[in-house]
């Protein structure tokens, strides 16, 4: 028993793995690159990336196999090896210090690398001048925002994932009367109206404008400059039992929100962006664009914005521009983008709790090596002196 | 030597499996308001789909993304605008509330609905502020947290809070208050080095009353800031009509609001009146009228829980609106009259100051005291009174009490 786990400790932290570990790598960063031409970035980000394995689909969308080790594997057991190598070998001498402190700088960079994938969110927020907002979004994730309307001061939403819609079956939640039966989902989609467009027939659902709209599957949007039209059909039926109100397409592409009433209470449904919500609100105060004279390539773009924060009691101006980026309370905004006809700014919200790992990591990486080599240096430089010298 | 490794594995997988964009989220958020696009009714297919959501078609685009380079129709450019969710004085509700007269006014900033600064010896200083937010992230233990980083101070879990919070009574129910001391490094000893907090939850909103100074000061104020506290109530009718804003609201339709949280609530809307845009998310409807001098008179329908004071209070409250003294509850009998609606019957003042006159109309219905104000200069609401009359007399309530 010992001599296997002791073998298994071998293998964990040999030289071994961390080569066969960086050899995947190199192989995952090569297919991912290729593979970008064919699947897009975010699609490949997600699948090669971001993820535990490669899955292959067997024939078509059913069985899947794993194929090859994901981002998240790879760089998981490197940290693995490196922790458990850096604790097998390690001995107190000033000989291996800098050697060690470097090996722990590595530790806290894959660490860190690590933690941002896994937790770190980004989203977008797109101000018109003038107007406030206390949420970002993301567009590239969805969420079915289902809206209990009936009060005329506060709507009381719910909202469900994309990724819970794709999971299919019935979505239940202690704040809903009804389950959400999702009976058709679409990753990416294309609307038609029935009877104006060709290749529309069947109805999508048999209420509210799905009644009159067909939808069908089509292939994932692969361009930088294209995304997803993720639509479902859902079926709602009441917790309380009785017949069900019917099925609804919500989709991506609707901008209007799908309604109906149960019990004497007024539900919508909106497929939308995926919303962040914060505890301060931000207001685009001013936008400034300029371009370089004569063309329209953008040199410089600012947003002066005003933070109110009723809990911290701030209310100040910001200018956030290219570099120089707003923190406040875990979310750092960049100056991204802005609206075509400048009328407003888009501004990237990144929360991510490792960002300071790399800064740490540089400096112990860099102490580390410093240290070593100046150790290195005077005593190659003693042993040099001629014996006279002594 | 095994087990850690192990252990990292786990966690590293738990972590994976627990990514958080499968789980399902619940908000209360004040209403949003309605932009015109996506004000088109729901009814209508078309209205939802712009750009004719061609197959493949790019939807918009994506936010970040440099502007021109991705041309095309945005899918959601139909969605209605956000509204500010967290309550403002130029937006949100209005209040009332009785300060301790050693207490200072300060001018608000855009998310206090009360500020106040309250001055000791030495310099010492605390400053109180009222403020809601309609969704507060991280419920109670996450806000009182946030409070004791503030102060530099670990913070609870549940149990701890349990310990060291007491209950308070509200105008609208019980809620908790926390005291933390400590003093933040570099903070200025006059000014800070405690917070006394109360949090309490209103259909939806986290309603926030913060004390935070001196330590000496602020724990000797400790029993004005709890009696301050229960005196914060909701205003029953907004103070005088502002700037409307460039959004309509999600009632500006050209029909009354379809519903309420007690019942739906019908009315025939004069002729010569329009449905204005609501500048406060308090405000259930708002109707102006313009005469042809120019002068302009709105109506505003509001709702709120309970009697919102008493009538007494209320008449107060409108006549000091209108720069008249106020009056006792023997004053008050003469100047109110009734009117029939329907089933209801309608309580009546008509007040005139020295610039505009006030004339409102309210009842119970349910558990909510609905009101319906109409303000403006005399001649426009002496010429209108007859409409106005008509108005209250064409109330409903459809929905039973």
């Amino acid at each position: 028993m010992m001599t296997a786990l002791t073998r298994l400790i071998g293998a964990i932290s040999s030289l071994r793995l961390t080569v066969i570990c960086l050899a995947a790598a190199f192989v995952l960063v090569f297919a991912g690159t290729l593979a970008q031409v064919r699947l897009g970035l975010f699609f490949v980000q997600e699948q090669y990336f971001q993820s535990w394995f490669i899955w292959w689909p067997v024939g078509g969308d059913g069985f899947h196999l794993p194929v090859f080790p994901g981002g998240h594997l790879i760089g998981a057991l490197l940290l693995v090896n490196l922790i458990s190598a850096h604790i097998r070998r390690f001995s107190w001498t000033w000989r291996k210090f800098g050697i060690q402190l470097t090996h722990f700088g590595l530790i806290i960079m894959l660490a860190g690398g690590l933690a941002t994938d896994l937790f770190s969110i980004s989203s977008f927020m797109r101000l018109k001048i003038g107007e406030t907002k206390n949420f970002s979004e993301d567009s590239m994730r969805m969420e079915l925002a289902v809206t209990d309307t009936t009060d005329p001061a506060i709507d009381k939403i719910t909202a469900v994932p994309g990724e819970v819609l794709a999971g299919g079956g019935s979505i239940t939640d202690a704040s809903l009367p009804f389950k959400i039966v999702v009976k058709g989902f679409y990753r990416n989609s294309a609307l038609r109206m029935i009877g104006q467009e060709a290749g529309a027939s069947a109805p999508a659902s048999s209420k509210g404008a799905g009644a009159r709209i067909s939808v069908q599957s089509i292939a994932r949007a692969t361009k930088m400059d294209e995304r997803d039209v993720m639509s479902a059909v859902v079926e709602i039926l009441p917790n309380k039992g009785g017949a069900s109100l019917g099925t609804w397409l919500v989709s991506d592409a609707m901008a209007a929100p799908q309604d109906f009433d149960l019990d004497g209470h007024h539900w919508s449904m909106l497929l939308r962006p995926m919303r962040y919500y914060k505890p301060y609100s931000m207001t685009l105060a001013e936008f400034t664009h300029e371009t370089y004279p004569g063309t329209e390539i953008p040199k410089n773009f600012s947003s002066k914005v005003t933070l109110s924060d009723a809990d911290t009691s701030e209310h100040r101006q910001v200018a956030i521009y290219m570099n120089h980026p707003l923190r406040h309370l875990g979310d750092t905004y960049y100056q991204s983008g802005f609206e075509p006809d400048n009328s407003g700014t888009v501004l990237q919200v990144v929360r991510n709790p490792g960002y300071q790992a790399p800064y740490i990591a540089c400096v112990i990486v860099s102490l580390g090596l410093i240290f070593q080599f100046t150790y290195h240096l005077t005593g190659f430089a003693r042993r040099s002196k001629p014996p006279a010298a002594r | 030597m095994k087990r850690p490794y192990l252990l990292l594995g786990c966690l590293i997988l738990t972590a994976a499996a627990c990514k958080q964009d499968r789980e399902i989220k619940v908000y209360h958020l004040a209403k949003e308001t309605a932009a015109s696009p996506g004000g088109a009714p729901a009814a209508d297919p078309h209205a939802g789909m712009p750009g004719g959501a061609m197959p493949g078609a790019m939807p918009g685009a994506m936010p970040g993304a440099m502007p021109g380079a991705m041309p095309g129709a945005d899918p959601h450019a139909g969605l209605t605008a956000e509204q500010l969710a967290t309550a403002s004085p130029a937006s949100g509700p209005q209040f009332a509330d009785v300060a301790p007269a050693n207490w200072k006014k300060q001018v608000l900033s855009p998310m206090r609905l009360a500020s106040y600064l309250v001055a000791g010896d030495g310099g010492a200083t605390a400053d109180i502020s009222f403020s809601i937010l309609r969704q507060a992230p991280g419920g109670t233990l996450a806000n009182v947290n946030r409070w004791r980083d503030q102060l530099g101070q670990p913070p609870h879990d549940e149990a701890a809070l349990k310990a060291a919070s007491q209950t308070i009574k509200t105008s609208f129910g019980e809620g908790i208050v926390v005291e933390v001391e400590g003093l933040p490094s570099g903070a200025d000893a006059a000014k800070d080095g405690r917070l006394i907090g109360a949090i309490a939850d209103k259909d939806g909103s986290t309603w926030f009353f913060k004390m935070r100074g001196n330590s000496a000061l602020t724990a000797a104020e400790k029993e004005h800031f709890i009696q301050w506290v229960a005196t914060v109530t909701p205003a029953a009718a907004d103070a005088a009509p502002a700037a409307a804003p460039a959004a309509a609201p999600a009632h500006s339709a050209l029909a009354p609001p379809a519903a309420a949280a007690d019942g739906s609530v019908t009315w025939q809307v004069p002729a010569g009146w329009t449905l204005a845009p609501s500048t406060s998310s308090m405000r259930y409807a708002t109707l102006s009228v313009v005469a042809a001098d120019g002068s302009k008179g709105e109506l505003v329908v509001s709702h709120f829980p309970g009697d919102v004071g008493g009538d007494l209070e209320n008449v107060n409250r409108w006549r000091q609106q209108v720069s008249l003294p106020p009056v006792d509850a023997a004053g008050l009998v003469p100047l109110v009259s009734k009117l029939t609606a329907g089933s209801k019957t309608l309580s009546l003042i008509d007040v005139t100051g020295p610039q505009t006159r006030l004339t409102a109309g309210w009842t119970r219905h349910g558990a909510d005291t609905w009101f319906f104000k109409f303000t403006g200069p005399d001649a426009l609401v002496a010429a209108e009174k007859a409409k106005f009359t008509a108005f209250l007399e064409s109330v409903r309530f459809t929905n039973p009490e």
